[in-house]
């Protein structure tokens, strides 16, 4: 029990300095985004992925004009982006504050590894396709009339989301169980 | 639940008090508590042995079947 308090207090402290650290990297990208420091960072995938495929080719997102309106559309599709992820933190720090106070197979927990899973299909089904869509506009929004884009896609990444969200939601299921056979064996006298 | 506790008619009968029997029977105040509250969702034999052999009772005097 002592490793799991230890590793519960770890992980809140990784945790929390995330919840600090993420928005201020996404505002700083796009603040910054003109930079070559930037630019490089786009290109190597660090960022978000340096192509995007449409109808007219391959888009190099490090060659972008960025200006003030396509950066707003730019930064809202890396906010949608990571929504999920960083309410995922969230439930993430609230599930390892119950480890660290000994509780593990609790109704609370089960319900949130079930938030979890569903949060990762959102993320597969509605962020993940609505941040790539808004990617592509802001990355075409300065382009000649007729050359502006703007589509829908769904994939094997999406898949892959959709896979884990699945899974977090057995794993949820399992937990149930267990906390309600953890409520049978803490009554018993 | 259908299945009745009279831990605490026993108790009376026997004019004893739960810390009491607690001490005897070597089970801590906060679980013969979920027994006699009804709490309880499942009873040890060794426990129900514990509390007959101290209370001199039989275990229909602490457990009843009531299934109104």
């Amino acid at each position: 029990m002592k490793k799991i308090k230890y590793i519960s207090r770890l992980v809140i402290s990784v945790v929390n300095i995330s919840l600090f650290l993420f928005p201020l990297w996404i505002l700083s990208i796009w603040i910054f985004i003109d930079s070559n420091f930037i630019k490089e960072l786009i290109n190597v995938g660090v960022i978000f992925e340096p192509i995007v495929n449409n109808t007219e080719g391959l888009i190099e997102l490090s060659k972008v004009t960025w200006q003030v309106d396509n950066k707003l559309l730019g930064m809202l599709s890396s906010v949608i982006g990571v929504l999920p992820l960083f309410i995922s933190l969230f439930i993430l720090k609230c599930i390892f504050k119950n480890y660290q106070n000994g509780n593990i197979f609790i109704l609370d927990n089960s319900r949130y590894y079930k938030n979890l899973g569903v949060l990762f299909l959102l993320n597969a089904i509605i962020a993940r396709p609505l941040s790539l869509m808004l990617i592509e506009i802001a990355a075409t929004f300065h382009n000649t009339v007729g050359h502006r884009y703007l589509t829908l896609s769904f994939g094997m990444p999406n898949i892959k989301h959709i896979f884990i969200g699945i899974l977090a939601i057995i794993i949820s299921w399992v937990m149930l169980e267990g906390s309600k056979i953890n409520e049978e064996i803490r009554h018993t006298v | 639940m259908t299945i009745v506790v009279n831990l605490d008619v026993m108790l009376a009968k026997r004019k004893m008090k739960l810390q009491d029997l607690s001490e005897a029977i070597d089970i801590t105040v906060q679980n013969l508590s979920i027994l006699k509250t009804g709490k309880a969702k499942a009873i040890r034999f060794s426990t129900l042995d514990s509390i007959c052999k101290h209370l001199q009772c039989q275990p229909g005097d602490i457990l009843e079947f009531n299934d109104q």
